[in-house]
Parts: C-alpha cells; sequence; structure tokens
C-alpha cells in the first residue's frame, strides 16, 4: 500500500516562550491510500492540533509530515494554501458551505480555484452529488437543505479538486443518527469503490465502529492504534 | 464564481445592505445638488456680471484703465465700431465715453461713474433697456431741453430722488475744468447687482462727449458675442487686428472672476470629497460587521485552498459593487433633480436683497456641467476601494484552524 500521511516525531508546542503547552509530544503515525481511519481521544488529547498538522493548516515545532511524499512541515503559507487546495479534501463538523451558492455552485466552487474549465467542473459537480445521493437537490442553497444534506455536500466538495485524502473533523457531530449513518455508508462506499482515503477526527462511537482502524491519542501521544479488517 | 459570490454576499443582510445603499445614494444626490447650486449662483454671477455690465470683450486706450482718465481715449473707435459690426460673431457692440465725477441732489451727494452710450447699441450689449423699474430708458435722439440720465433705484434712493426729478453731475473735462451740468431723470433701473446700480449712471454719449471735449470721443468699446466659446481667439485675432488699442476679454478684465470659477470648483469636489469620506466610515463599518460574522466562513475558504489574494480581492469587489450599485441611483436623483430646478429654479426671493448684494438673482438656477460625472465616478470608486482595504484586511488576518472553529 502506498503511504499518503507519513508523520514522524510530529512536536507542537504552543507558547514556546511563555507557559509552553505541549500539545504533541512526538507522533509516528503512517496513513495509507485506501485506509478508513479514525483518530480518537479525550479533549486536549492533542486531536485537533494533529488534524491541523495533517491539514496544513498549522506548522509542527518539531517533526515532519509528508504527505503523498512531500514534506509540508517546511512549505511557506501560500504553497501550503496551494497544496492543501490540490491535496487534502475537508469535511468540517458544521459543513462549513458557502451560505450563498447552491449545492452545485459550493461543489464547483473548489474547481474553479484549480483554474478547472466550466465544462469540467459541471460534469464533475453533478457526477459527486449524484454520488452523494443529491443530484435533485443540486440548485438548492444550504439554507434549504437538511444538516445531513448539507453535510453530504460538504463530501462531494471534498471531493472535487480530486484530493490524495479526505481529512473529516467530527463529521457526525451535528447529525441525527439516520443522517450519521446515511453519511457513513457513502463514504464507506466511497472508500471502498473508489479507494479514497479517509482521516476521520471524532468523538462518535457510529464513527469508531465504522472505521477499519482507530487510532487514540491521550496527553499528546499515541496511546493505541487498532486495525480491524473488515 | 467570485464575482457572483460577492454580489450575493451583498444580499445576505438586505435591509443592512439596501440602508447602505440608500445612505451612499443620498449622500452622492445631497452632494450633487450642493455642487449644482453652487455652480449656478456661481454661473448667475458671471452671466449676469458679462450681460448686465462687462459684455465678453472691451476695447481701451492701453492706459485708460489705470486711472480712467478723460484724455486716453480709443483712436479711430468708429472705424473699429463699423469692423468689429461685420464681424459675424457679434451680436452687439456699444461705445462709450466713461468719467468718473459726483452726482448731487437736494439730500445727498455720491460718487458715480458717468457712462455716456447709444441707447440703441446700449440696449443690445447690457439689455439695460430691460431692467427699467420706472421712468423710460434713454433715446437715441433726445428731444427733451434738459439733458436725461438714468440712475439705479439704489442710488435714487440715496439720493432721495424719482423720475423727472433733477440732479446735478460734476465732472472734470478734458481741459481739467469743473464741469457742473443739471440733468432730469428720466428712467429708474435695477440689475441683478445692487453694487453697479449704485456706481453706474448712464447718459446720451454725444451729450457727455459735448460736456467733456464737444469731440465724439470713446473710451470703451464693449462687445457682446453671439457665442463665445471662441472669445480667447477672438480677442487674440482683433488684439492683432487694432494694434493700438488693448482687447480684453472678461477674463483679463477681471482675473477674479476666472479665479472665483476655479476655486468653486475646487471646493465643490471639496465638499463631495468630505461627503464621501463621511459615508466611508459608515460603509468601513458595515463591511467590517459583515467580515466579522464570516470569520468562519473565511476559514473555511483560506482551508479548503483559497488564496489570501483572492480572499482579499473578494472584499474589495463586494465593497465596490455596493457603491456601484449605488452610484446609478445617487446619479440618478441627482441629475433628476437637477434636471427639473434648473428649468423651474429655486425661489429665494425672501432673501432677494442679501442676493443681489453679490451681484445673482433670487432665483437659483442649479447647474452641473456632464464634466462632473466622470469625476464623481471616480471619486465613488477611489472612496469605495479606499473603504474596502481595512475590512479585507481584517478578514485575511484569520488563521484558518482557528477561525473554523470560531461560534
Amino acid at each position: 500500500m502506498k503511504p499518503i500521511i507519513e508523520i514522524s516525531g510530529l512536536e507542537k508546542i504552543y507558547n514556546p516562550t511563555k507557559v509552553a503547552v505541549h500539545a504533541l509530544r512526538g507522533i509516528d503515525l503512517t496513513i495509507n491510500e485506501g485506509e478508513f481511519s479514525a483518530i480518537v481521544g479525550p479533549s486536549g488529547s492533542g486531536k485537533s492540533t494533529l488534524l491541523n498538522l495533517i491539514g496544513g493548516l498549522d506548522s509542527p515545532s518539531a517533526g515532519k509530515i509528508k504527505i503523498d511524499g512531500t514534506d509540508i512541515s517546511n512549505l511557506s503559507e501560500n504553497e501550503l494554501i496551494e497544496f492543501r487546495l490540490r491535496k487534502i479534501g475537508f469535511v468540517f463538523q458544521a459543513y462549513n458551505l458557502i451560505p450563498v451558492l447552491t449545492a452545485k455552485e459550493n461543489v464547483e466552487f473548489i474547481m474553479l480555484l484549480q483554474n478547472s474549465s466550466k465544462q469540467a467542473r459541471e460534469e464533475r459537480a453533478m457526477n459527486l452529488l449524484k454520488a452523494v445521493g443529491l443530484h435533485a437537490e443540486v440548485d438548492r442553497r444550504p439554507v434549504e437543505m437538511s444538516g445531513g444534506q448539507q453535510q453530504r455536500v460538504a463530501v462531494a466538495r471534498a471531493l472535487a479538486s480530486k484530493p490524495a485524502f479526505v481529512l473529516a473533523d467530527e463529521p457526525t457531530a451535528n447529525l441525527d443518527s439516520a443522517s450519521a449513518e446515511n453519511l457513513l455508508d457513502i463514504m464507506e462506499q466511497l472508500n471502498r469503490d473508489e479507494k479514497i482515503t479517509f482521516l476521520f477526527s471524532t468523538h462518535d462511537a457510529r464513527v469508531v465502529k465504522r472505521a477499519r482502524r482507530v487510532v487514540t491519542l491521550e496527553d499528546g501521544l499515541i496511546s493505541t492504534d487498532i486495525s480491524n479488517a473488515k | 464564481m467570485i464575482p457572483v459570490v460577492a454580489w450575493r454576499n451583498i444580499w445576505r443582510n438586505k435591509l443592512r445592505s439596501i440602508i447602505l445603499l440608500f445612505s451612499i445614494a443620498l449622500g452622492l444626490w445631497a452632494g450633487i445638488f450642493a455642487i449644482s447650486i453652487s455652480n449656478g449662483l456661481n454661473h448667475q454671477r458671471l452671466t449676469n456680471i458679462i450681460d448686465n455690465q462687462l459684455s465678453h470683450i472691451q476695447f481701451h486706450h492701453p492706459e485708460f484703465r489705470e486711472n480712467n482718465e478723460v484724455d486716453k481715449t480709443i483712436d479711430n473707435s468708429e472705424s473699429i465700431v463699423a469692423s468689429i459690426r461685420k464681424d459675424p460673431n457679434v451680436k452687439g457692440i456699444s461705445n462709450r465715453t466713461i468719467v468718473s465725477g459726483m452726482i448731487q441732489s437736494a439730500r445727498s451727494t455720491k460718487p458715480v461713474m458717468v457712462k455716456g452710450v447709444k441707447p440703441s447699441d446700449e440696449a443690445n450689449v447690457t439689455a439695460l433697456n430691460t431692467f427699467m423699474t420706472d421712468g423710460n430708458y434713454l433715446e437715441d435722439e433726445s428731444k427733451s431741453k434738459i439733458k436725461p440720465i438714468l440712475l439705479g433705484k439704489a442710488l435714487a434712493e440715496d439720493l432721495g430722488v424719482g423720475v423727472k426729478k433733477r440732479v446735478v453731475v460734476k465732472f472734470i473735462n478734458a481741459d481739467n475744468e469743473v464741469v457742473q451740468e443739471l440733468f432730469k431723470v428720466k428712467g429708474i433701473y435695477q440689475t441683478n447687482d445692487s453694487r453697479n446700480d449704485v456706481l453706474s449712471v448712464y447718459v446720451p454719449q454725444n451729450e457727455l462727449n459735448n460736456l467733456l471735449s464737444g469731440e465724439a470721443i470713446s473710451h470703451e468699446l464693449a462687445v457682446y458675442l453671439k457665442d463665445d466659446s471662441n472669445i480667447d481667439a477672438i480677442t487674440d485675432n482683433w488684439a492683432e487686428q487694432f494694434p493700438g488699442v488693448k482687447v480684453e476679454s472678461w477674463k483679463q478684465l477681471f482675473p477674479g472672476l476666472e479665479y472665483a470659477n476655479t476655486v468653486s470648483e475646487r471646493a465643490n469636489m471639496l465638499l463631495l470629497g468630505i461627503i464621501m469620506l463621511a459615508l466611508s466610515f459608515g460603509i468601513i463599518n458595515t463591511m467590517l460587521m459583515s467580515v466579522l460574522e464570516r470569520v468562519k466562513e473565511f476559514g473555511m475558504l483560506m482551508a479548503v485552498g483559497m488564496n489570501k489574494t483572492k480572499v482579499f480581492s473578494m472584499i474589495m469587489l463586494e465593497t465596490v459593487m455596493l457603491m456601484l450599485t449605488a452610484l446609478p441611483v445617487g446619479l440618478f436623483l441627482a441629475w433628476l433633480t437637477v434636471s427639473i430646478l434648473s428649468k423651474t429654479g429655486i425661489d429665494f426671493s425672501d432673501y432677494a436683497e442679501g442676493f443681489n448684494n453679490v451681484g445673482v438673482e433670487a432665483v437659483v438656477y442649479p447647474l452641473l456641467s456632464y464634466d462632473y460625472y466622470p469625476k464623481i465616478i471616480l471619486l465613488v470608486i477611489f472612496a469605495a476601494i479606499i473603504s474596502a482595504i481595512y475590512p479585507a484586511v481584517k478578514a485575511i488576518r484569520h488563521n484558518p484552524a482557528e477561525a473554523i472553529r470560531k461560534l
């Protein structure tokens, strides 16, 4: 299996010159292509920090992060933005869609930032929305959709840029059971059929139950890393 | 799609945007309307001075205007008049004899400028005959035994005289002798400039010439053009054609008038600039509110790969779009108001005396030349760009990881 995320000796210290907070104390982790993994842990365990570092939203104090073969630890801010656009798909807890755009436009927006042609954008957006079961809702704005539907648009948007992997931060936290199960079904199917790599940060037992690998963080360190082949 | 997002973002909070839009439009309208009134006043003041006193171009002896000396006359004035009359640009020419003197009534004595004119020619240049409030205008061939004189209303009141009353005019003739002559008030005029009315008295030129030297002398030729757009070229041309006399346009005769116009134009733009500055604070406030409400969204946009330049541009675009939406509304309101009021005028009759003291009529006709519109549009775009910078900078300063987690 090709490694997509390679982390070695990762440390993150907040306020290093004042009261230093060691959020991560040396993480070594590899996520391979096609994995459906979850990072779990109590509040303050370093979950969000790890996710921010993997997503290129923050820079490490020490250690290295390689994404799809590129060391992102030393990229400039603009290079990181470009890297995120090309390599990482994000799904956020609160959906975070652009409220003034329709479902289709939200998905297209990422491809627009990648300078894709109009035809390519429209075609891929329609295909992705169909894949997440929203072909009938393409012209609806977020406010006209349920939470579950919005999160499915967010998944379609995350996949629009053909990323190396999808980083999903508490994707089911704001959803009712049925919507959460439905979303997880879709993600599982995409993972199985399209070999798309998903990495979750979650508290949700439903996500943990579905994940084929569960990495537990405690006090900035990996305490357990359990794989259960399904 | 970014312009589409920017445009739709404007309408996320419709009420707020509409209030801001109307405040910009009303600010623009108020600024433009104030400018048009100022322009109208200026234009009227200038037109009144040209139409009722100066005319467009004047001819003098090169030294006459220094001290108004009687012997500084225009040589060959009749041939110059005849030549100028043939020019197709000329509407009228008035040949004037001018002398400083004193006018005396039973009540008081006042300094005056006695202007000897040919009544029909003067009527073609200053339309003095249309300003008569009492009595009659001068006649080319007077039948009266006592010489007729026209007084301004303000002067007549100061002297305590009316039509058919007699006044004595004193001045020094070409031989440096004091001449004292009895005149009968034939008519009383009132122009829009009370300062002129109190100073200028009009008598037939031949009568004044007889008293001054007995010869057909001339101190001033005043020319009124049909179209003054080429006034500078015409003035230069005549100056070359008649080398012995000084030919000057109103701009050269009274440079202050031209200067006042320039100052007024700059003051108008400054006024609009101040209005736009005040509006800019409103725009900054509104855009800042809009940006702070969307911190999470900007965090998401930057997280998914929208670079800071694009986020910055989007905020700039939103502000410029908002301003450009308000711009046509403000311009249309201003154009409509100015178009209507430039025909009907704004009546300030209750303050007529004050207006006449500064040489304008009590009915003001707002005026806005089309030259102003591009300047206003540029000013609005400039104000929009300046107003957008701070909110846009604020939007891109956030760390995406923190911004996404904002409530």
